[in-house]
């Protein structure tokens, strides 16, 4: 555990080196909230199932701040992993005396905190300057909801790190992966609006529950239980199975004298 | 000093796109021996190390630090390296956060003791001037030097290190080792072509083509 603290505090030192990209990074999530803020008086979605949400905006609100999760505890840590790799720094922490546990943990805590910490800044934003109607919340609940869609989807990211250490050029399809992921299962748009064969594929997405639960908590004041459930399964199963993926990655990349290569 | 083993490969293969770098290497590295990888680009110099240090895996044959298979976590914790100099540092990170980051991997869990070790070390090899700089405002030497620390830390019984003073100056040259001679029970063995690192290390290795000679 101290392991992967210390990777965190790495992590913490070196986003605060980069301040103009840090600004930037906060901005453009406001700007994000602010382009849903406009387009929700502009749509009319009358009959489309938006779960619990009393507006469209609710609705994307709870998609923005949900995606961050997601996008965080995935592609980001498969990216992280192969700037490692690039900068040999890769090869320096295998060689410490840490378990591969402690290496993919430690890679995934600060950009989850980072993404706790932007969520609530967002969230109070949309409450305070854009009228988000917080009559139903449940803050706890949605915190629930929040930290265990990271423990749900960490393992995924994990597992993509292990498909990048091996390929090198994972992270676009990774990227591209979450993005689908989270667009069918109804993190921007009411499944319902989306055409039948994609609805299909929406439902049984692991991000669905995710959406459904954080907007629940957000909106309807309770009702996440059995989507919290389902988040607990996917991360208890997934999180062996990943660190194992990776443990078998960079076993490869031994083998294969890629642990440090452009 | 010398007497029980560091370090011993028991027929070392590893080959790269078919042609074999390294083939049947044996030999044991005692407790306090200085042993000194030399030959040409491309003999293998750095694929031993790699190869001890864990982060590649042999062909063929065995390899143990301290008894222990090299790459296990027990192994890790015997070796202190510097390989890939220029590359390894975090370039965002000073100096000393580098330092205190590869202090608490290495197990100085508590502040106190990461905080001490360093300090300790950067005193020891006179890096204390430059080391709260960014890594990437350091110069290569200098970076070379930092990361030469960051193998010393948590008290390694094995150094792996790769032309450990190929840009360093005199001085730099000196602190490396006199650091060396303070630590006369660890096992040192590094890749070098300079005559007078073969000169200060007790049994050379050379290595011309992939065959021990």
């Amino acid at each position: 555990m101290s392991a992967s603290l210390t990777l965190a505090w790495r992590d913490f030192v070196t986003t605060r080196s980069y301040r103009a990209a840090l600004v930037f990074d906060l901005v453009w999530g406001v700007v994000d909230l602010l382009l849903y803020f406009f387009i929700s008086k502009i749509v009319n979605l009358a009959g489309a199932d938006l779960h619990g949400a009393p507006s469209y905006f609710a609705f994307a609100v709870a998609g923005v701040l949900g995606s961050l999760i997601v996008g965080s505890a995935t592609a980001e840590i498969a990216s992280r992993i192969r700037e490692e790799q690039l900068t040999g720094t890769l090869e320096l922490l295998t060689a410490q005396p840490i378990h591969t546990a402690e290496l993919a943990l430690g890679t995934a805590v600060f950009p989850l905190l980072y993404a706790v910490v932007r969520v609530a800044l967002y969230f109070a934003i949309a409450v305070v300057a854009l009228d988000l109607p917080t009559a139903h919340t449940d803050l706890l609940g949605a915190t629930v909801l929040l930290l265990l869609s990271a423990f749900a989807f960490l393992p995924l990211g994990i597992a993509a790190a292990a498909v990048t250490v091996v390929l090198k050029r994972g992270s676009a399809i990774v990227d591209a992966g979450v993005f689908a992921m989270t667009f069918v299962s109804g993190a921007l748009f009411p499944l319902s609006v989306l055409p039948g064969w994609l609805r299909a594929i929406g439902r049984v997405m692991p991000t669905k529950p995710a959406f459904d639960g954080l907007r629940h908590a957000l909106f309807g004041g309770g009702g996440w239980g059995g989507d919290a459930l389902i988040l607990l399964t996917i991360g208890c199963i997934g999180a062996p199975l990943s660190v194992a993926l990776l443990d078998a990655g960079l076993r490869h990349a031994r083998r294969t004298g890629t642990l440090a290569q452009y | 000093m010398t007497g029980s083993p560091g370090v011993q490969t028991r027929r070392l293969r590893r080959a790269f796109a078919g042609r074999d770098v390294i083939r049947d290497l044996d030999f044991v590295a005692s407790r306090g021996e200085r042993l000194a990888l030399a030959g040409p680009n491309g003999a293998g110099k750095t694929t031993i190390l790699r190869c001890i240090l864990g982060t590649l895996t042999p062909d063929d044959g065995t390899i143990t630090v301290g008894g222990h298979a090299a790459g296990t976590i027990k192994a890790r914790r015997l070796v202190g390296s510097s390989l890939a100099h220029d590359r390894s540092l975090y370039l965002r990170l000073t100096g000393r956060q580098n330092l205190l980051l590869a202090a608490r991997l290495r197990g100085l869990s508590s502040d106190d003791a990461a905080v001490m070790a360093v300090s300790a070390l950067t005193d020891e090899l006179s890096i204390s001037e430059f080391v709260d700089a960014r890594a990437d405002r350091l110069s290569t030497g200098q970076q070379q030097r930092v990361a030469f620390a960051r193998a010393l830390l948590a008290a390694p019984s094995v150094l792996l290190l790769d032309e450990p003073t190929r840009s360093l100056d005199d001085a730099g040259r000196e602190a490396f080792w006199t650091a060396i001679d303070r630590r006369p029970e660890v096992t040192v063995i590094m890749a070098t072509h300079l005559e007078d690192d073969l000169h200060r290390c007790t049994s050379v290795l050379r290595l011309p083509g992939g065959r021990l000679v």
